[in-house]
C-alpha cells in the first residue's frame, strides 16, 4: 500500500478503528442495540435516533481488505448458496453467520437488533431475509418505486429542485416508509424522533459535502492532483458513515483544508503525474495497490471515483421545510444514480471533463448485479466524449476471481498505447 | 368496451391484463425467439437473462411491429432496468421505433405502504390508458374465465393424467392474447387427457430459477417423471390462489389480485413467498422435488438451503441441477435423473 501523504488519511484510519472500538464497547459490555444496514440507507435517522449503524459494504470492505473474503465465500458456497450469487452484499453476511467467527476482522460483529435495506435489487432481498432470520433480528425494507421522470442533468437539479427530479409520490412513498422505520427505530432506543434535530443534522451534512465540493474543486483546478484517488476514499467514506456528526464534519473540513493547502501550495500526489484516471465502480478492496501501480511507469494517477465526487452531487439538499421529505429525496434514486442509466452515464462524462481525465478504468463487477449494470451505457458516453476506456471484469470483494499480475500487464498495455497516442 | 386491436406487449405475470384488455389492447407476453441480439450485445450487461436480452434487443430493432405499447412491471430488477435502458436507447438514438412504454410501479413488499402506493399507480394506469367501468368489469369476467380454465389443468395434472410438458404448452395460451378463447378451448383439449390413464410415474415438483420453456419438464419426463408441478408463473401458479373479486371496485380488485396472489422475485416477506411451495410439499402429491439452479440466477439461489431444509423434513428426495436441459442433454445429468427417479417413490 502507498504511504498515506495526508494527515487527514491517518486521522480517519483513527477514527473509524476508534469509532468501531466504541460500538463493541456501547454494544458488548452496554449491551447497546445496533444495526446492520445497506449503504443506501438513509444513516441519518439511525443517528438521530441513536441506534449505532453498521453498512454492509463498509464491513465487506474491511473483510475483503483484511484478504478473507475468500474464506467466507467458499463457506457460502459449502452451506449451499451457489458460485454464481452476488459477493458484495453478501460477504458481510458470510463473516457473521459462517466459519471460525474469531477470524473476522476487530473480532467481529455482535449480533444486530435489527437489520435495514432498500430493495436496489432483487437479490439483496434475499441476503437480508436470510441474515434477520438467522439472528432472528427484525428486518425493514424500504421498497423501491422506479423513477419515470428522466430529466437530463440530474446534478442541476438535485439541491434545490429535488421535488420535481424525483417525483412527488416517490417521495412521499419512501417518507411513509420512513416513518415506519422510525417506529421501530424508536421502539428499539427507546427514543423519540425529533424533526428539528434532523433537520439539524441534515444542515450539517450539507456543510460535510460543502467541504468536500471545495475539496472536489482544487483537485479538479490543480495542475496535478494533490491527492491520491484512495486516500480520497479513505476521508470521504469515514466521515460518509457518520455524515453530519461532530467528527465527520470537522473531518471533511481537516480534509479540505489540507486539499486546498496542498493545491496552493503545488504539492502533487505524484509530481510526474502524465495522465489522469478515473475509476468507475466500487473500489478493489483486495487490492488497492492496483492504483498505485502504473504512477512510477506511466505517470498514470487515479485522481476520480465516485466516492468524493457523489457526496457533493448526490447528498446536498437546500430547502429543509420538510427534513423527512428531503431525507427521501436523498435515499430513492441513490444506487440508480451511480449504476444505472440515464443517471451514471450523464454524471460520470461530466465529472471526467471537469477532472481533465485521460482515460477511465471501468469495472463490470462479475458478481455483483445491481452495480454490473449501466456500464456499457458508460462506457460508450465516455468514449463519445473522446475518453478511452479500459475494462475490468472483476469483483470489488472476491480476491478469488482476481488475476493480480494478468490485469497490471494489461493495462499497462492499454496506457502504453494511451502514451503513444 | 373498445375495439381489440392494438396489441400491448407485457414482460410479465404482474401486469394487469384486464386493464389493457379494458383499454383495447391485446395483452401479449414477449417471449423469447432464436436469432442474435445486436442491440442487447451493445448495451446489455451479461448479467440480464437470456429473455430480457431479447426483449431489450427486439423492441430497439424495432422488430416487433404489431406492437402499440410495452408494458414493463417494476416487480424484477431485470425488468426495471429493462424500463431503463430503452429509455435511454430511444434518448441517445441507439434504438428507433421503440414502442410506447409504460412502466407499472407495483411493489411487492407486502405492507401497508406498498397497498396504498400500489393501489395508486393502479388506478393511475386505469386514467393514463383510457380503461372504462364496465371495461373492466368484462375484462374481469373473461380473465377469471381463463383463470378457472387454467385451475382445470391443473386438475387433470394433479390426478395423474397431463404430464408437466403438456401442461405448460396448454398454459402459455394464458399469457399469448384472447383469454376469452382460451377459456373456451380449454375444456376442449383438456377432454382428450381426461381419458389418459392415471400415470404411476413419480410425480415431480419443479423449484428455483424461471422457466420460460418445456426443456426440463421434457427431459424429467423423458427419463420417466411426471412433472405435476413447477413453483412458476408460467405453469401451476398462473392462476393464482383466487380470481379477481367481483363485489368490490373493480380497480381496487384487480389491483389486490396482482398484490396479493401473484409471484414475483419481490414478494416479501419470505413465509408469504415461501406459501405455495409449503403447500405443495404438505399436499402428499410431491415424491420428489427438482431444483433448477443455475449459476446465472440470483434470487431463486439465496433460499436454496432454506427450501431443501423444508424438503428433507418431509423426508422427499430431491435432485439440484445447474442445467435446463435446452443443452444437449449430457449423459450425467440423464443418469443423475434416473438415479434420482428410482428414489422417488409414490406417495
Amino acid at each position: 500500500m502507498a504511504d498515506k501523504q495526508l494527515q487527514s488519511t491517518v486521522a480517519a484510519a483513527e477514527g473509524q478503528k476508534a469509532w468501531f472500538a466504541a460500538l463493541r464497547q456501547r454494544v458488548f459490555e452496554s449491551r447497546a442495540p445496533y444495526a446492520l444496514a445497506q449503504a443506501d440507507m438513509p444513516l441519518e435517522l439511525f443517528h438521530i435516533m441513536d441506534v449505532p449503524m453498521v453498512s454492509n459494504q463498509w464491513w465487506a470492505a474491511v473483510v475483503s481488505a483484511k484478504r478473507l473474503a475468500p474464506y467466507y465465500l467458499d463457506k457460502l458456497n459449502e452451506a449451499g448458496y451457489h458460485k454464481g450469487l452476488c459477493r458484495y452484499c453478501s460477504l458481510s453476511m458470510a463473516s457473521t453467520i459462517l466459519g471460525d467467527p474469531g477470524q473476522a476482522p476487530w473480532g467481529g460483529l455482535p449480533k444486530p437488533m435489527v437489520l435495514a435495506a432498500r430493495l436496489t435489487c432483487d437479490c439483496v432481498q434475499q441476503v437480508f431475509e436470510n441474515w434477520a432470520q438467522h439472528f432472528g433480528a427484525e428486518l425493514v425494507l424500504l421498497d423501491a418505486p422506479a423513477a419515470t421522470e428522466l430529466p437530463p442533468r440530474w446534478w442541476e437539479l438535485s439541491r434545490c429542485r429535488w421535488r420535481e427530479l424525483f417525483q412527488e409520490h416517490r417521495l412521499q412513498f419512501m417518507k411513509q416508509q420512513f416513518e415506519r422505520l422510525i417506529g421501530t427505530l424508536a421502539r428499539i432506543s427507546g427514543k423519540s424522533f425529533d424533526i428539528d434535530q434532523l433537520r439539524a443534522l441534515m444542515e450539517r451534512v450539507n456543510q460535510q459535502e460543502e467541504y468536500f465540493e471545495q475539496a472536489r474543486a482544487a483537485i479538479c483546478a490543480a495542475p496535478k492532483a494533490p491527492v491520491r484517488m484512495q486516500e480520497q476514499i479513505t476521508n470521504v467514506m469515514a466521515a460518509q458513515w457518520q455524515r453530519g456528526s461532530d467528527w465527520a464534519v470537522t473531518h471533511a473540513k481537516a480534509f479540505r483544508d489540507e486539499v486546498v493547502q496542498r493545491a496552493q501550495a503545488g504539492v502533487a500526489a505524484v509530481p510526474d503525474e502524465r495522465l489522469r484516471l478515473m475509476w468507475v465502480g466500487a473500489g478493489l478492496w483486495y487490492d488497492m495497490d492496483f492504483y498505485t501501480s502504473f504512477e512510477s511507469s506511466h505517470g498514470a494517477v487515479f485522481v476520480w471515483s465516485m466516492y468524493l465526487a457523489f457526496g457533493p452531487d448526490g447528498y446536498i439538499r437546500y430547502g429543509l421545510e420538510d427534513p423527512l421529505l428531503a431525507l427521501a429525496s436523498r435515499t430513492v434514486s441513490m444506487n440508480e444514480q451511480l449504476h444505472n442509466p440515464p443517471w451514471a452515464n450523464e454524471w460520470i462524462v461530466e465529472q471526467a471533463r471537469a477532472h481533465r481525465i485521460d482515460a477511465a478504468f471501468v469495472l463490470t463487477p462479475l458478481g455483483t448485479r445491481p452495480s454490473a449494470t449501466g456500464t456499457r451505457f458508460v462506457e460508450l458516453a465516455l468514449e463519445q466524449a473522446g475518453i478511452p476506456v479500459f475494462s475490468v471484469h472483476a469483483d470489488m470483494v472476491d480476491a478469488r476471481l482476481w488475476k493480480a499480475s494478468e490485469m497490471r500487464e494489461r493495462a499497462a498495455q492499454f496506457l502504453d498505447r494511451l502514451a503513444g497516442r | 368496451m373498445a375495439q381489440m386491436h392494438k396489441i400491448a406487449g407485457v414482460t410479465s405475470n404482474t401486469v394487469p391484463w384486464e386493464i389493457l384488455r379494458a383499454a383495447g389492447f391485446r395483452p401479449r407476453l414477449l417471449e423469447e425467439e432464436p436469432g442474435p441480439t445486436p442491440y442487447a450485445d451493445r448495451l446489455m450487461e451479461d448479467v440480464f437473462d437470456s429473455r430480457i436480452r431479447v426483449v431489450f434487443d427486439r423492441l430497439c430493432a424495432g422488430t416487433w411491429l404489431d406492437l402499440s405499447l410495452v408494458v414493463i412491471p417494476r416487480t424484477s430488477e431485470q425488468e426495471h432496468k429493462l424500463y431503463l435502458y430503452l429509455r435511454e436507447a430511444e434518448r441517445l438514438r441507439y434504438a428507433a421505433g421503440i414502442p410506447r412504454l409504460y412502466l407499472y410501479n407495483l411493489l411487492h413488499t407486502r405492507t401497508p405502504e406498498s397497498y396504498s402506493y400500489g393501489l395508486a399507480r393502479t388506478q393511475e394506469m386505469v386514467r393514463d390508458l383510457g380503461a372504462t367501468e364496465q371495461g373492466l368489469q368484462e375484462a374481469i369476467e373473461e380473465s377469471n374465465a381463463a383463470r378457472d380454465a387454467v385451475r382445470r389443468i391443473q386438475k387433470l395434472r394433479h390426478e395423474g393424467r397431463c404430464p408437466g410438458t403438456v401442461a405448460l404448452q396448454l398454459v402459455s395460451g394464458f399469457y399469448a392474447g384472447d383469454r376469452r378463447r382460451f377459456a373456451r378451448e380449454i375444456p376442449e383439449k383438456l377432454r382428450q387427457l381426461e381419458t389418459n390413464e392415471v400415470t404411476n410415474r413419480p410425480r415431480i415438483l419443479i423449484k428455483g430459477a424461471p422457466l420460460s420453456h418445456a426443456a426440463s419438464h421434457e427431459l424429467v419426463e423423458k427419463v420417466g417423471g411426471y412433472v405435476v408441478a413447477e413453483d412458476d408463473w408460467r405453469g401451476s401458479r398462473a392462476a393464482g390462489v383466487g380470481n379477481v373479486q367481483t363485489d368490490i371496485d373493480p380497480v381496487m380488485a384487480i389491483f389486490e389480485k396482482y398484490f396479493f396472489d401473484e409471484q414475483s422475485p419481490r414478494v416479501h416477506p419470505p413465509e408469504e413467498a415461501d406459501a405455495w411451495f409449503h403447500r405443495e410439499m404438505d399436499s402428499g402429491r410431491i415424491d420428489g422435488v427438482v431444483f433448477y439452479e443455475p449459476l446465472a440466477d440470483d434470487v431463486a439461489g439465496w433460499s436454496y438451503p432454506r427450501q431443501l431444509a423444508t424438503v428433507r423434513k418431509h423426508g422427499i428426495p430431491s435432485l439440484l441441477i445447474r442445467e435446463d436441459g435446452r443443452q444437449d442433454a449430457n449423459r450425467e445429468l440423464i443418469e443423475q435423473l434416473g438415479t434420482f427417479l428410482q428414489n422417488c417413490v409414490r406417495a
